[in-house]
């Protein structure tokens, strides 16, 4: 358990939503929200000196820039911080855990992600979910969630993790739960640092990863991504392509006619789910990883290489184990 | 000769046993963890309540008999002492207690300790071996003990109602079933190993001790059972 001294920041950055006393919604939309938002939640302050950072309201949604905010955030207080914990969008989460992984390689302190069982402003198409959550769970689940990542901060952990639910989830693992009900996220392997029980239990041989990667600051914003699907029309004019930072498209075996037109192209290109095919410099084929894995590291490599051989190299490496074995 | 294997020895012998195995396995999982300290304690100490129960079973010596006439109490009141540590912190520490009600709570347990160990002449007055084992109390002495015991009762569960009425999701299922077990356990374990012997009924000793397996059972299913299974 963390002693009541440590100094743990709060990073805001949507998936706030919780239920006061009389069970009306609070969420952090500005920064002046943040200290009745806090204050609805006074356990947590004699678990640890919570400290918090907004980063953006409850509907931004969450690109390069705001990830980018984070990561500079958290790095500009890394050494006066015990730990840290990032509240963000819920549906944005895997996302935000691999764009931080990736921007704070070898971080020192520990970086839990946590987030509401809902995010983001609007109520409209809620309500049901709201009821929910108001009936069967008392609440949105983000109270519980924050207790349980403080629990496991001072705990050596490998790298970045999510604590959602009953699960410690590895960041660069985290996909979303088919039959979803409190546990919002799974593991891609099955595999988890923790679980809740009667306390949380962690894995018996977790420590800080040894992993070496590049220590790159930047996400590439500009980023196409391209779903295969059938009739899918792929005569977009090359000058509008060779616009993109990088380019990612999701689809199983590309067609002769459609290695053609990405041979032409001149940016970086990944291609998620289909089996490797020779095509040039600069495409690499992925399948072993998440998709949020495969966007966030795109947006990295893109942002970081030097040229289109250097992001292939980027990309094909295993610098943290987001890839899985085949 | 002594009969060993009495309904009585055999319930507590049992509870003993389930006792032993969850204080190691609870230990073993985290013993720096709070929750699992006191709970590890908590089953100790119940384990070592149902060894002086046996011995009172069993003894045929006043001497011996008038002691462990004493010490179950010894072992009860250190188990309602770390269930009320328990209560502070699982599953979370809902709110700072003052130092002074700490130490209030621990020197009195001293004073308790040594009561019921070391002036176990003046906590007992006396012993009957016919037609069952039989201890005769102080009664004032007993009384404040009664009274003491019942207050920690209370106010764990006054801890443990508070903190779930402010749960949410796994922590409100996980409080609920707690609060369920504690309260069974320790009104069944109140009324058979405390509030019987004023009306010196000891035929019931075995049960106290039984009934905190409820706590025992909700804890293990905690950890073994699929958690999604528990909290879904």
């Amino acid at each position: 358990m963390v002693k009541s001294n440590k100094k743990i920041f709060l990073l805001l950055s949507g998936g706030t939503w919780l239920f006061d006393k009389s069970q009306h919604f609070l969420s952090v939309q500005e920064e002046e929200d943040v200290p009745a938002w806090l204050d609805s939640m006074p356990e947590l302050g004699i678990m640890a000196d919570l400290q918090p950072i907004f980063i953006c309201a409850e509907d931004k949604i969450l690109d390069a820039d705001v990830w980018q905010q984070m990561a500079d955030a958290i790095r500009e207080r890394e050494t006066e911080a015990d730990g840290f914990i990032v509240v963000s969008r819920t549906e944005q989460l895997p996302y935000t855990a691999a764009a931080l992984s990736f921007l704070l390689p070898n971080f020192s302190k520990n970086i839990i992600l946590t987030a509401s069982q809902i995010s983001g402003a609007h109520w409209s198409g809620k309500k049901e979910i709201i009821n929910n959550l108001k009936n069967k769970h008392s609440g949105s689940g983000l109270r519980a969630n924050m207790i349980n990542a403080l629990q496991v901060l001072s705990s050596p952990l490998p790298g970045i993790a999510v604590m959602f639910g009953t699960r410690l989830i590895p960041a660069l693992k985290l996909v979303p739960e088919p039959k979803a009900d409190i546990n919002l996220f799974a593991s891609a392997d099955n595999y988890y640092w923790g679980r809740v029980d009667f306390g949380v239990s962690l894995k018996s041989n977790l420590a800080k990863s040894g992993a070496k990667l590049p220590k790159f600051t930047k996400l590439k914003s500009q980023l196409l991504i391209i779903e295969d699907l059938d009739g899918l029309d792929w005569s977009w004019p090359d000058e509008l392509i060779n616009k993109q930072g990088a380019i990612l498209i999701r689809a199983g075996i590309l067609a002769n006619e459609k290695l053609d037109r990405v041979r032409r192209w001149k940016v970086p290109v990944i291609v998620y789910g289909g089996h490797e095919q020779t095509v040039r410099e600069g495409v690499v084929f992925i399948n072993n990883c998440t998709w949020p894995v495969a966007v966030i590291k795109t947006m990295w490599a893109a942002a970081n290489a030097k040229d289109n051989a250097d992001f292939g190299k980027l990309m094909k490496k295993n610098y943290l184990g987001e890839y899985w074995p085949y | 000769m002594i009969n060993f294997f009495t309904p009585q020895n055999t319930v507590l012998l049992i509870t003993g046993l389930v006792n032993l195995a969850m204080s190691i396995f609870v230990f073993i999982r985290s013993p720096k963890n709070k929750i699992n300290l006191y709970f590890g304690l908590v089953t100790f100490f119940n384990l070592l309540w149902a060894i002086t129960l046996i011995i009172f079973n069993l003894s045929n010596d006043e001497k011996i008999l008038r002691l462990f006439a004493s010490l179950p109490y010894t072992m009860a009141w250190l188990v309602i002492i770390f269930l009320f540590y328990f209560a502070v912190y699982f599953p979370y520490q809902l709110f700072p207690i003052k130092k002074i009600y700490y130490f209030l709570i621990n020197i009195v347990s001293v004073l308790m300790v040594m009561y019921t160990v070391f002036g176990y002449k003046l906590f007992v007055l006396g012993v009957n071996f016919t037609p069952n084992h039989m201890a005769n109390y102080d009664f004032v002495g007993y009384s404040i003990y009664a009274a003491l015991m019942t207050l920690v009762i209370l106010s764990s569960l006054i801890i443990l109602i508070i903190k779930y009425k402010k749960a949410e999701g796994i922590f409100k299922t996980q409080l609920g079933l707690i609060l369920i077990s504690v309260i069974i356990g320790t009104i069944f374990g109140c009324y058979f190993n405390l509030f019987l012997m004023y009306i010196d009924n000891f035929s019931y000793i075995h049960l106290g001790p039984l009934f905190t397996l409820f706590i025992n059972f909700i804890v293990f299913s905690f950890l073994v059972l699929p958690k999604e299974k528990i909290h879904g």
